[in-house]
């Protein structure tokens, strides 16, 4: 259901906007939060 | 010039004033704690938590710029204006967890404060000239700083309140002296957090419910495809006008009012968390501020319909038409936050360059001054400093958005370079970091007052090289100082 709905809205996406608006607005953040998060929990990052 | 009326709407008045007094209240409780030593005063005692030092760290380093400057330029420019906000998220992220973790191991093993007493340290530098060097751009680039911040809080209290802009320099100077002189560094910060939970919350609950009124991210984007053909295209910037932005995030790690935030943390193997919570805020907040002028391009249409045709407008005129006016005026308390946010680290430091790095470690010398007149002098310079910024800030005229990346790139410029290499590697030395302090302020200046090197590529970007470029020669012709190895331990944690 979750995974329909995440379809349905990038399919909605995809029709009223470029892809380009999609990885400015969506994936960017989203890469650097992930980005955030790999550095903050990686093991051996304490020091 | 009184836009948006807050006066006339009790419940707007009752938000902001509620937000006025909890600053106040900050700066009274804090006091006491301040009033120990300069160390408490400048530093916090470095006693800081972990989830302070994020907000405090993105706070400072955002300003109003933040909230009404991105969100205008996404309402001129569209989509690209998002590599506005990249470049200093991602550097600001490496700096939490990197170079801010060693620069706290070697400054709390060190006793150091500031980061002229950091460089002082760090290069055995016992004839002052390094701390002399580091203090002039500090004191020039901080005060300007700050009476941009006083400016930008005129500018915003004007068109809020029923008063003249130099009015609204005097109420902000007001409230940033009262709690700085007051509480210090711990102050500061703590404001500073408060500050992040009003700017976060306007900068998230704004655009989505404009969005929500639109009808919906769909019918936003069909109304902002006709604006231009490359508004909604994330690439339509030019690779000059790409660098520019993306650099701006080389103003990070030079500028001292930041770096001192990641010398304060108590623990500092939390930096990694401190570093993910301080990303999320950069992100959400960020990105918020780039909704808001993306739906307020598709509500308005044209920067003629918004107050003064000004695209700096767009966020108090959406948070005016939207938002509840309780909720409406904790969004114009957020511009104050971010505005005050800024000018107090700001303001704490330029203090922290007379007192502790002029006087007490040169003029004084070796002379014990007890810590309570220490303290004592440094609540009368910060008052001095930001009298100064408030008469320069009386006279400037100019768009807040360029004062205030011109003093954050000329930090970056001058210091950036310097504290990286001196953080990582051993061949740097005093006369190295002299040089990129020189070559990286003078390329700022001079790059910003040529207009056809201007038009090349934003100033910051050349200065920040040219600064790294100056550090490394020099340095590769100079001889390190003798403890280097030891100081390299110290920077990992091992005492």
């Amino acid at each position: 259901m979750r995974i329909n709905l995440a379809c349905g809205i990038l399919c909605h996406l995809k029709e009223v906007a470029m892809l380009s608006t999609i990885f400015g607005l969506f994936l960017m953040p989203a890469m650097i939060i992930i980005l955030a998060l790999f550095l903050a929990l990686r093991k051996g990052g304490q020091r | 010039m009184n836009t948006f009326g807050l006066h006339t709407n009790p419940w707007a008045l009752a938000a902001f004033i509620l937000y006025v007094v909890m600053m106040i209240s900050v700066g009274i409780i804090t006091a006491r704690f301040s009033s120990r030593g300069i160390g408490e005063f400048f530093l916090g005692g470095r006693k800081m938590k972990s989830f302070v030092v994020a907000l405090a760290a993105v706070t400072s380093g955002r300003s109003a710029w933040l909230l009404i400057g991105v969100s205008g330029m996404a309402f001129t420019r569209g989509v690209s204006a998002v590599w506005a906000v990249v470049g200093y998220i991602v550097v600001e992220l490496f700096m939490f967890i990197f170079p801010g973790k060693r620069l706290r191991y070697f400054t709390g093993k060190m006793g150091d404060i500031t980061i002229p007493d950091y460089l002082e340290s760090r290069f055995e530098d016992r004839r002052h000239w390094l701390r002399l060097f580091a203090l002039i751009p500090i004191l020039i680039f901080m005060t300007a700083y700050v009476a941009a911040q006083f400016n930008a809080g005129g500018k915003s209290l004007a068109a809020s309140f029923n008063v003249t802009p130099l009015q609204g320099i005097l109420i902000t100077a007001a409230i940033v002296i009262f709690y700085t002189v007051l509480g210090g560094f711990m102050a500061v910060c703590w404001t500073d957090t408060l500050q992040a939970l009003f700017m976060i919350f306007a900068l998230m609950i704004l655009p989505v419910i404009a969005i929500i009124h639109f009808g919906g991210l769909g019918r936003l984007f069909s109304v902002l495809k006709d604006v231009s053909p490359g508004y909604l295209d994330t690439f339509a910037i030019s690779f000059g006008a790409w660098l520019g932005f993306v650099g701006i995030g080389f103003g990070s790690p030079g500028n001292p009012h930041i770096l001192n935030k990641y010398m304060s943390i108590e623990e500092p193997e939390k930096l990694n968390q401190t570093g993910l919570i301080g990303t999320l805020w950069n992100v959400l907040m960020a990105w918020g501020a780039i909704f808001i002028g993306l739906a307020g391009r598709a509500l308005y249409q044209d920067v003629a319909n918004l107050p003064g045709k000004d695209p700096e407008n767009v966020y108090p005129l959406l948070g005016s038409q939207h938002l509840h006016p309780f909720l409406f005026g904790l969004t114009i308390a957020a511009i104050f936050a971010a505005i005050m946010s800024t000018a107090s680290s700001q303001l704490l430091v330029a203090s922290s360059a007379v007192v502790r790095d002029a006087y007490q470690k040169i003029i004084a010398g070796h002379k014990q001054i007890p810590e309570k007149r220490l303290v004592l002098i440094s609540r009368v310079f910060t008052l001095v400093v930001a009298l100064v910024a408030l008469l320069f800030a009386a006279y400037a005229n100019k768009l807040v958005f360029y004062l205030v990346l011109f003093a954050w790139g000329g930090l970056g410029a001058a210091f950036g370079p310097a504290i990286l290499l001196s953080l990582y590697w051993k061949k740097i030395t005093r006369a190295g970091v002299i040089a990129g302090i020189l070559v990286g302020s003078l390329t700022e200046i001079i790059w910003y007052l040529v207009p056809s090197l201007k038009a090349l590529v934003a100033e910051w970007v050349p200065a920040f090289f040219l600064s790294f470029l100056a550090v490394v020669l020099v340095s590769l012709n100079t001889r390190p100082p003798d403890r280097v190895e030891e100081y390299m331990q110290y920077m990992k944690g091992r005492y």
